[in-house]
């Protein structure tokens, strides 16, 4: 089943006299609980490319269906709801917020997701994704004070706790050695296969790109093959 | 929402604190000052009252403010009336007289004010910066004494029209030397005998004005109103009329501390716009990290509202608490503002210490000052935050 489905993407950033082109003319269809890995060199359009699939970023040209529902119309407010309910996204550098403990971190995503939780329920469905992504203990701790696999399985939890449909992870493994970035990609595949969630991720790690069950390789801005 | 607020103002403590800082400043600043001001309107009040107009003055129907020509023939027919009112607790009355005092040499023009030096002290507290009796001398104001290079025992030559129209003089040792917070009274009153006066100028009963002490000076304008019934062919003024002037004057005093006040609160904003928008571009990626994980624009904005929103409340408290604590202090002692003063006139009929008085409407005003301020400040960066897209936020560096 295509959830997500890209038709002639283009997207050019302005900045000043300068134009640059991101992505030329992207077609892409995405189907339920997917693993898919997007790979190529930097300044490929990697990042463009999830962005514009998880309605961070809309595209300058083309047509973003989600659930067959055209995305360049809707306004920031809708955009921002279709995120919260569909979309967790995993970032390169973590993007935890440094002030919240683990567990308030991963309760934030949680609590915009769930208004009507209650705190019980709340506290039940936190501890269990801790724990599936192994820092129950660490639940206090602030951000800098986990190693930065630690960081990343945090981001992962507070992806994964809303229960989304999809997880766009941009480079998740770029900031850790290539064991942990390992059992990044392990974990993710695990979530996937229990949970069917739908990941896309970016990378140009190839010991992670073996994991994937689909790769699309982009090369400047355009989708050089599968 | 409230907890991420408030921990982001815990991130940067130093730059909180400064801003924190700038309006407890400027909440204590404005409650102490408020404060200060009533307690110098209140103690003017007060002082103009015992030493010029009294509660109520009754005039003849055709005086004159500028000769203060105009007297009431019987004023003793009038005092007896003014028995039968319960809310006259006392009367007096005086006659006053343009004229000049000279030494031989040089001449200064004066206002005579005959007094009844019994009666005078239930009503006016001249005496009490005099303090010998009159007889048959006078008392002088400090100014006048400084003029003259005279002091107390000395004599001067008191000049008038009498009654008749006919310039009288009369040597006169100075009693008294009266430096009161009424620099009007200081620069040019001479304080005499009523009757000594009467019988210099050739006045029989006369008086220029009698002067009513009542229960309650607050109600000065509904005792007039009684009065006027009764004594139709007679001027009757208030206190408050009495001192229209120099209340109008404090007034636009009070009114140029709300000029400096304003300022105060715009550093206040400026303080707490500045602090919010270094955190914006401080926080962007965060904030692109909230947006991306479905906090909408609106909900970003009442984030960085309600930093705002908690800076404010905790300015303003400590602001009210601090400027409480000194308001009190000055309430209870006040501060002597004579070597600050010395003889200048500022426009307050006050000398010495001036206690502080309470405001309490300007106290709860300042408790929704801090709050409204830096709600209203962090507006403009929450604006920004809010009209970023996630994606510029995220790669913001």
């Amino acid at each position: 089943m295509i959830v997500i489905e890209l038709k002639d993407i283009e997207k050019i950033y302005v900045s000043g006299k300068y134009r640059v082109k991101a992505l030329r003319g992207i077609d892409l269809q995405i189907s339920k609980g997917e693993f898919t890995a997007v790979v190529g060199p930097s300044g490929s359009g990697k990042t463009t490319l999830l962005n514009i699939m998880g309605c961070i970023d809309l595209p300058t040209r083309g047509s973003v269906k989600l659930h067959g529902e055209e995305l360049q119309t809707k306004k920031s407010r809708e955009l921002a709801l279709l995120r919260r309910h569909y979309f967790g996204f995993i970032f390169q550098s973590f993007n935890l917020i440094p002030v919240l403990t683990v567990y308030e971190n991963v309760e934030l995503a949680l609590k915009l997701r769930y208004k009507n939780l209650s705190k019980k329920e709340r506290e039940k469905k936190i501890l269990s994704i801790l724990q599936a992504v192994g820092l129950s203990d660490k639940r206090d701790m602030k951000p800098l004070e986990l190693s930065g696999g630690e960081q990343q399985r945090v981001s992962i939890a507070r992806a994964l706790v809303k229960d989304p449909e999809f997880v766009l992870a941009d480079e998740p493994t770029a900031n850790l050695d290539s064991e942990t970035g390992k059992s990044i990609v392990e974990l993710m595949r695990k979530l996937n296969a229990e949970k069917g969630v739908t990941f896309v991720f970016s990378t140009h790690d190839p010991l992670i790109v073996e994991h994937a069950k689909r790769i699309i390789k982009l090369r400047d801005g355009k989708i050089v093959g599968e | 929402m409230w907890k991420l607020a408030f921990k982001n103002l815990l991130r940067d403590k130093r730059r909180t604190l400064l801003t924190f800082g700038i309006l407890t400043v400027a909440i204590t600043y404005y409650i102490v000052i408020t404060g200060m001001l009533g307690g110098f309107e209140e103690e003017s009040i007060r002082n103009f009252i015992a030493l010029q107009s009294s509660h109520m003055v009754i005039r003849s129907e055709d005086f004159n403010e500028e000769t203060l020509e105009g007297y009431i023939e019987n004023p003793w027919n009038i005092e007896n009336k003014l028995e039968k009112y319960p809310f006259v607790k006392a009367y007096t009355e005086r006659l006053k007289i343009v004229g000049f005092l000279d030494n031989g040499i040089d001449q200064y023009p004066v206002v005579i004010v005959g007094i009844d030096p019994k009666r005078d002290t239930t009503i006016f507290k001249t005496f009490e910066y005099a303090k010998t009796p009159l007889n048959e001398g006078i008392w002088i104001g400090a100014s006048i004494k400084k003029h003259f290079n005279v002091e107390k025992g000395d004599y001067l030559f008191l000049n008038m029209k009498g009654k008749n129209g006919v310039i009288v003089s009369r040597e006169l040792e100075i009693k008294g030397i009266l430096k009161t917070p009424d620099f009007e009274i200081n620069n040019s009153h001479v304080y005499i005998d009523i009757n000594f006066l009467r019988g210099m100028g050739n006045f029989k009963g006369e008086a220029t004005e009698i002067n009513i002490l009542t229960d309650n000076f607050n109600k000065a304008e509904i005792y007039k109103n009684k009065l006027i019934s009764a004594f139709k062919k007679l001027k009757i003024g208030s206190w408050m009329e009495e001192g229209a002037d120099f209340l109008a004057i404090s007034r636009t005093k009070n009114a140029a501390q709300g000029v400096l006040l304003f300022f105060i609160i715009l550093i206040g904003i400026i303080g707490t716009a500045n602090t919010l928008l270094i955190s914006v571009f401080e926080k962007t990626r965060e904030i692109g990290t909230l947006k991306a994980i479905g906090m909408t624009d609106g909900e970003v904005m009442k984030l960085f509202l309600s930093e705002g929103f908690l800076i404010g409340v905790a300015g303003s408290l400590s602001g009210v608490i601090i400027g409480v604590l000194i308001n009190w202090h000055l309430v209870l002692h006040g501060i002597d503002w004579s070597p600050f003063m010395k003889d200048m006139d500022i426009g307050y009929k006050v000398m010495g210490i001036v206690k502080n008085t309470w405001n309490i409407k300007s106290i709860i005003f300042a408790l929704f000052l801090g709050p409204l301020t830096t709600t209203f400040a962090s507006y403009f960066p929450s604006k920004r935050a809010m009209k970023m897209t996630p994606a510029e936020c995220l790669r913001w560096v």
